[in-house]
């Protein structure tokens, strides 16, 4: 690929502004190599042409010092910074930047656990920290505190956190437990937010929200700052956990599932977060689609059926676990069991009843009890090829809602050729429904179709009342378009903050659909 | 896959004094006395790491041949945190050292993402079975590794065959300037599914 340059920025300007760079990080600590180095930066799931979003380069600091330098850098050339920090941000844009040109603001190297604290239960990490790293230390430490952690076990605690992410313990909603942050802002300050604020605090990590205005979703999904810091709460070893998978028979059955769910979750009886499965998301993580189905188009109910039988899944398949001293899990199983015993066909299974080498229950059953893997990545074998970008609309927790939801999805992506393959994952009040759209990265026809089929989702799912909760690169100012109400008023809150915060516009341009004064179009 | 020891061994030498071979072979930095003497001198000269995927439908007995023959072997997994670990272990403990990797592509891709950008992948092959049967094998990458393996590739019948020759070829030097180009190469069927395999030098090789 080309080497580009960031927008605005003449060929000297761009020399200077890396050798510049390279005096604060060292020189293998900057990337330009275009060719060998810059690829590491792209976004392999990308729809649209790799162009779109190649960086000029990528800086990594190794501290809070050094990335106040970078900031100092960037501030003087008026250089587009794109933060990542584990940089592992698949289906939603991998660590490629919203546009060609920003410098990639790489902080994998800030990779410290600075603390693990057994008694309160939580821990303080930096944004390289993985699920994975996070999970190898408490081992090492002889921890009984469990990490919580997305499918890909190689995500970032805090970078998950801060787009919003899930686990599937008890502790799966990472905002709700994230406690106490530090953000460095655009000119360089440190900013401790909630207790944190307080010199010599002794609760920082314990109390969310401090004194005066809680500001810590302020630096999520955003461009407002750079977080180098967060608080995180990790669940105490359950003295017992049993998880259980229930499958159901129909395609239709997702309206009772739901109806059957919303009270127990409700009412805690399923703590974590709760996971309804359609059956092609299970077959891809084991199976691959050639070894059923060689056919184009959507794979047809007869091939499904046998699919279903060889895998001993449902068409939908609900995934909850129980937790504590097993006379609790005893009670909590039979109310459980008894409502979703209810929906005609449904069969139960605990561990043992699941067949040793199914792929799809193990990385669950170690999803729930917070042991990290990689093992969903495996959906990339379903097709060659295989890439995806996920379409997440939240919705009520409701069975019209599900059966909306998936009809609208299920109908416009068959139309265009691609199979549906989803889940849904209940929270406290809201469900989120993750399509993973399938396509061949290699395919570009197929890649164009999936992402008008994206736009048409986008648009459809907001005429119905359904908005996203974190989308890709590419259709972040879409969906921020749809959220619009009252003159977009939210949406220019966010840009009067951006304005007052980051003045010259050099972090994260255009982060979901919040451009700097600058780069704005259309709106004063 | 009934792919022994002696199989791969016997692949391998005959690979080695084959005139397509040879030239490969000491074309990465192995010593003419290494060529001509036992596969495992030879292998051990090169010193590669080997990432394969741990999968029975590859072969577990393909790591005892790696092994063997000298050269550091490591299994790789998407479902266990154990072997993450010590995958990313050995992985910081092989710098200078070429790389070798193949498995499953969602494997793979995984592992070019820990990989750069510290290392310089120089080639990437898709391997997957075509409607009639046979392996297609596409590379990307630099046209010196890939005119070597072009030579041998339609000849090699499963994937342990592909491993051990591809673990054989150790780092070499090339200019930075040096252009990527593609390569699309058969061969008969493989067993197993689709795979991706991609060699790895250290920064400071390219
Ligand atoms: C197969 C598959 C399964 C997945 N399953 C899940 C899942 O179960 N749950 C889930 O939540 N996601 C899931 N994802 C999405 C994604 O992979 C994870 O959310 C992942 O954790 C995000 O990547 P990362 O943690 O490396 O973040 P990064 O790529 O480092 O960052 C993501 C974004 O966060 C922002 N950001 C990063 N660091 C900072 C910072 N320090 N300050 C301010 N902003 C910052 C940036 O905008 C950046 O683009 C899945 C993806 C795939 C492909």
């Amino acid at each position: 690929m080309e080497a580009v340059l960031p927008p605005g920025i003449k060929r000297e300007q761009f020399a200077a502004l890396v050798a510049d760079l390279q005096k604060v990080v060292g020189r293998e600590h900057v990337f330009t190599d275009a060719q060998w180095e810059l690829p590491a930066y792209n976004d392999a799931y990308l729809t649209t042409p790799a162009e779109l979003h190649q960086p000029s380069a990528a800086v990594a600091p190794a501290n809070v010092e050094e990335l106040q330098r970078v900031l100092e850098v960037a501030r003087h050339y008026k250089a587009p910074l794109w933060t990542v920090s584990t940089g592992k941000n698949f289906a939603y844009g991998g660590p490629a930047p919203r546009k060609a040109g920003y410098i990639v603001l790489d902080l994998k190297r800030m990779n410290r656990i600075l603390e693990v604290n057994e008694k309160h239960g939580y821990a303080v990490v930096e944004p390289g920290v993985s699920y994975l790293d996070l999970y190898r230390h408490l081992q090492k430490i002889g921890s009984k505190l469990w990490v919580d952690c997305a499918a890909p076990g190689w995500g970032g605690v805090l970078p998950n956190m801060t787009e919003h992410g899930v686990g599937y313990t008890p502790y799966g909603d990472h905002v709700t437990m994230q406690c106490g942050m530090q953000v460095v802002m655009a000119d360089g300050t440190i900013v401790n937010t909630g207790m944190g604020a307080l010199p010599g605090s002794q609760t920082s990590h314990l109390y969310k929200y401090g004194f005066g205005p809680s500001v810590d979703g302020l630096f999520t999904q955003s461009n407002f700052g750079v977080v180098t810091q967060i608080g995180i709460w990790l669940m105490p070893e359950p003295p017992g956990y049993r998880p259980y998978m229930i499958t159901f028979e129909k395609e239709s059955d997702l309206h009772a599932i739901t109806e059957v769910l919303r009270p127990l979750k409700v009412n805690m009886l399923v703590p974590a977060v709760a996971m309804t499965v359609e059956m092609l998301w299970e077959a891809a993580v084991q199976v691959t689609r050639r070894d059923y189905y060689t056919g184009k188009g959507p794979i047809p109910d007869s091939v499904r059926k046998k699919m279903r039988s060889d895998l001993k899944i449902g068409a939908w398949n609900f995934y909850g676990a129980l937790y504590g001293p097993p006379p609790m899990m005893d009670n909590t199983w039979e109310v459980v069991r008894d409502a979703f015993a209810s929906i005609p066909g449904a069969k139960f299974y605990f561990d043992e009843d699941r067949p040793a080498d199914d792929a799809a229950w193990q990385y669950r059953k170690k999803l729930g009890a917070g042991i990290p893997n990689m093992t969903e990545y495996s959906v990339m074998n379903w097709i060659p090829n295989g890439a995806h970008i996920d379409f997440s609309p939240i919705s009520p927790v409701t069975g019209d809602d599900a059966t909306k939801q998936y009809e609208l999805i299920r109908d416009r992506c068959n139309k265009a050729g691609f199979d549906y393959c989803g889940e849904f994952a209940v929270g406290w009040r809201d469900m989120h429904h993750i399509f993973c759209l399938t396509f061949d990265r290699y395919d570009a026809k197929q890649k164009a179709r999936a992402n008008k089929l994206f736009g048409e989702l986008v648009d459809a799912a907001a005429a119905a009342g359904y908005g996203e909760y974190r989308t890709h690169i590419d259709f972040m100012d879409r969906i921020a378009g749809t959220y619009n109400w009252n003159d977009s008023a939210l949406l220019r809150m966010h840009e009067k903050v951006k304005d007052a915060v980051d003045p010259s516009g050099i972090l994260s341009p255009g982060k979901m659909g919040i451009w700097p004064k600058s780069m704005r179009k259309g709106r004063a | 896959m009934g792919v022994t020891l002696t199989s791969r061994r016997t692949f391998l030498q005959a690979t080695v004094r084959s005139s397509v071979a040879l030239p490969l072979l000491t074309s990465f930095g192995v010593a003419g006395s290494a060529v001509a003497g036992t596969v495992t001198g030879m292998a051990k000269a090169e010193s590669s790491l080997c990432l394969f995927e741990a999968d029975a439908a590859m072969g577990a007995d393909m790591a005892a041949g790696v092994r063997q023959m000298g050269l550091a072997y490591q299994m790789l997994t998407l479902d266990e945190a154990s072997g993450w670990h010590a995958m990313m272990d050995a992985l910081a403990s092989a710098r200078g050292r070429a790389l070798a990797v193949l498995g499953r592509p969602a494997t793979v891709f995984a592992v070019r993402n820990m990989l750069e950008p510290g290392w310089r992948v120089v080639l990437e092959a898709r391997h997957h079975r075509l409607a009639g049967g046979e392996m297609s094998h596409e590379f990307t990458g630099l046209e010196t590794p890939m005119a070597q393996l072009s030579g041998w590739v339609d000849r090699v019948k499963d994937p342990a065959q592909y491993a051990v020759v591809l673990a054989s070829m150790g780092r070499g030097d090339l200019s930075s300037g040096a252009e990527r180009k593609t390569l699309d190469l058969t061969s008969p069927a493989w067993p197993g599914g689709d795979l991706v395999s991609l060699l790895a030098w250290p920064k400071g090789a390219v």
